[in-house]
């Protein structure tokens, strides 16, 4: 299925109606709607696909194009993630014109260098607004609409922004990205920078049909779990003395939802291979999150990835499981915690153990619960529910567990090849 | 900058303009065309010409005349008619530094790239004319022509494209 690419503007999103190989003696134009009135960004388009210069015919072989657009694009340099993506589709026929049906919709903004890397831009929020009836257009069409955005301090809005733009991570969904490379993967397009793969003839054992790892299998080899014992003990202490003065009630304090709020943190970091040592003794990368995503992980390089909780509040039982996007299956559900409940505070994490080969990018989301009883029942009633269904659907699920009165905290995450 | 002899000449234009509109004896009489006007029509590419010049141009062979001198006096370069080839349609001119190519668009077949390329000038022109055989002055304004090279897309139904692929017309750069 072929997909559809919007550049965001302030003036709202301009859709990428065509692209067509022109005389390599012409100049590269962009027009709008097929007419013969070329764009003022004509100029900067030719000098961003002609090489030197250009990174167009770099990638995808030609030097000469024209660009259909739906409506004008006045200025800037904002526009080049969006034409970029939308030759990297164009390259492989699978670029939708107007008249076609998509399931995927593409809404980006960015400057590229030379090297892909996403530059920062100005005026997101502005664009976003200026697009929200596209945003409610795709969400009564049923069109999963990605949109990217340079990362960046200060570049991702606030959650309660995209929450009223009901940027939800499922349908409708915001990512910021530091390169090109991430989009080329997720929507399995021919790299332009192609990397040399590492030959591997092991089995790989974690690998499901599609090539996918299923997190949910545990391994004899896997790490164990990581309790930070040294942290947690410290703020066990400290937690002791604050204890001490004012009183111990909120240990059982009835509304925990809102002590979670604010106190439960949800983390992940990269544990990537050392130049030294490799995944021996690996080097910790925390991922800051974006909104209501952490960065994604490309798995070249990548030994584990270590999911962490941080519970800042008071003590309370709590588990953490992962749910991947594509089909609703349950990543991840390290069941110790349940089989053996308890109350627990401070940061606590656990290790997950990557394979060597994967043939398949992850889009999953993960989940933290925090409650102020055990959560082994309602995880079980959770797991019975989704059971039956072919496709868990997660507003459905977060639903019922907050109707037990358990706090859920989610993110998404994305694991490269 | 303006050269000495265009302000020379836009002097006289205007005061010749003044004079018409002086002389002018009947206010409700179709109004004439001042040479203000005309020498706006042919050398600004800012100016938007009124209905009634568009008009008068396509009627009085006397006011094409005067544009004619006018664009003739003042002009970068003169691409004169193709003599190499006398049927058929034009897609390259070249005369005074200057090549005018004619390229068809892939992408929509109802188009053709205009390119205009200074070869060894340093000018910068803003408009093109082209007279037809019949003398009739068809101007198109270029508004992008940077580092030496200009890029225009034209329909194929446009009056200049069809008068710059005839050859029997002749460009005018200004």
């Amino acid at each position: 299925m072929n997909v559809r690419i919007y550049i965001a503007t302030t003036e709202g999103p301009v859709e990428v109606q065509r692209i067509t190989k022109e005389d390599p003696d012409v100049r590269s134009v962009v027009c709008v709607n097929g007419t013969a009135k070329a764009l003022p960004i004509s100029r900067d388009y030719d000098a961003f696909v002609k090489e030197p210069t250009g990174v167009i015919q770099r990638s995808f072989g030609h030097p000469a194009y024209r660009m259909d657009v739906s409506a004008p694009i006045t200025s800037g340099n904002s526009w080049q993630l969006g034409a970029f993506v939308a030759h990297a589709f164009h390259a492989e026929d699978r670029l939708a014109g107007p008249e076609d049906n998509v399931d995927n919709a593409l809404w980006l903004t960015g400057e590229l260098d030379r090297d892909l890397n996403v530059r920062p831009v100005d005026h997101i929020k502005d664009k976003l607004i200026a697009s929200r009836d596209l945003f409610t257009k795709m969400r009564e069409d049923d069109v999963r609409l990605f949109c990217f955005i340079p990362g960046g301090p200060g570049l991702v809005p606030e959650d309660e922004f995209l929450e009223e733009l009901t940027i939800d991570g499922d349908l409708l969904r915001l990512e910021s990205i530091v390169d090109m490379h991430r989009i080329v993967r997720r929507f399995d397009l021919n790299d332009p920078y192609p990397i040399e793969e590492e030959e591997d003839t092991e089995d790989d054992d974690d690998l499901d049909e599609e090539g996918v790892i299923d997190l949910y299998k545990q391994q004899d080899t896997d790490a164990a779990p990581i309790k930070d014992h040294s942290l947690l003990k410290a703020l066990l202490l400290a937690g002791a003395i604050i204890a001490m003065l004012v009183g111990l009630y909120l240990q059982f304090e009835d509304n925990i939802r809102a002590l979670r709020a604010n106190g439960l943190q949800l983390g992940i970091s990269e544990l990537r291979a050392h130049p030294d040592t490799g995944c021996n003794a690996p080097e910790k990368l925390p991922l800051v999150r974006d909104g209501n995503s952490f960065p994604s992980s490309a798995l070249d390089g990548l030994c584990a990835l270590e999911i962490t909780l941080n519970n800042r509040g008071t003590p309370t039982y709590m588990w953490a499981f992962a749910q991947r996007i594509e089909d609703g299956h349950f990543l991840l559900a390290d069941r110790e915690s349940l089989v053996e409940p308890k109350r627990q505070k401070g940061l606590i994490g656990w290790r997950i153990v990557l394979p060597k080969r994967l043939n398949k990018s992850i889009d999953y989301r993960l989940v933290a619960l925090a409650s102020n009883a055990p959560l082994g029942d309602a995880i079980n009633r959770m797991l019975r529910r989704s059971l039956s269904e072919e496709k868990p659907d997660w507003q459905t699920l977060k639903a019922q567990l907050e109707e037990e009165d358990i706090t859920v905290l989610s993110a998404l995450h994305s694991l490269e090849k | 900058m303006i050269d000495p002899s265009d302000k020379e000449a836009e002097a006289l234009f205007i005061a010749l303009d003044t004079l018409d509109q002086i002389s002018r004896p009947d206010p409700d009489l179709p109004r004439k065309i001042g040479f203000n006007e005309l020498y706006a029509y042919a050398n600004d590419p800012d100016h938007s010409p009124a209905s009634d010049l568009i008009a008068a141009l396509s009627t009085s062979l006397d006011l094409r005349r005067d544009l004619k001198r006018l664009l003739d006096k003042q002009a970068l370069a003169h691409l004169p008619r193709v003599a190499a080839a006398s049927s058929g349609e034009v897609t390259e001119r070249e005369g005074d530094g200057f090549t005018l190519r004619l390229k068809p668009s892939k992408a929509q077949e109802d188009q053709v790239y205009l390119l205009i390329q200074a070869l060894d000038r340093d000018d910068s022109p803003r408009l093109l004319f082209v007279e037809d055989e019949d003398a009739t002055l068809h101007r198109l304004v270029i508004d992008d022509f940077l580092e030496g090279e200009a890029q225009i897309l034209l329909n194929l139904q446009d009056g200049i494209l069809k008068a710059l692929r005839n050859v029997k017309s002749s460009v005018i750069l200004r």
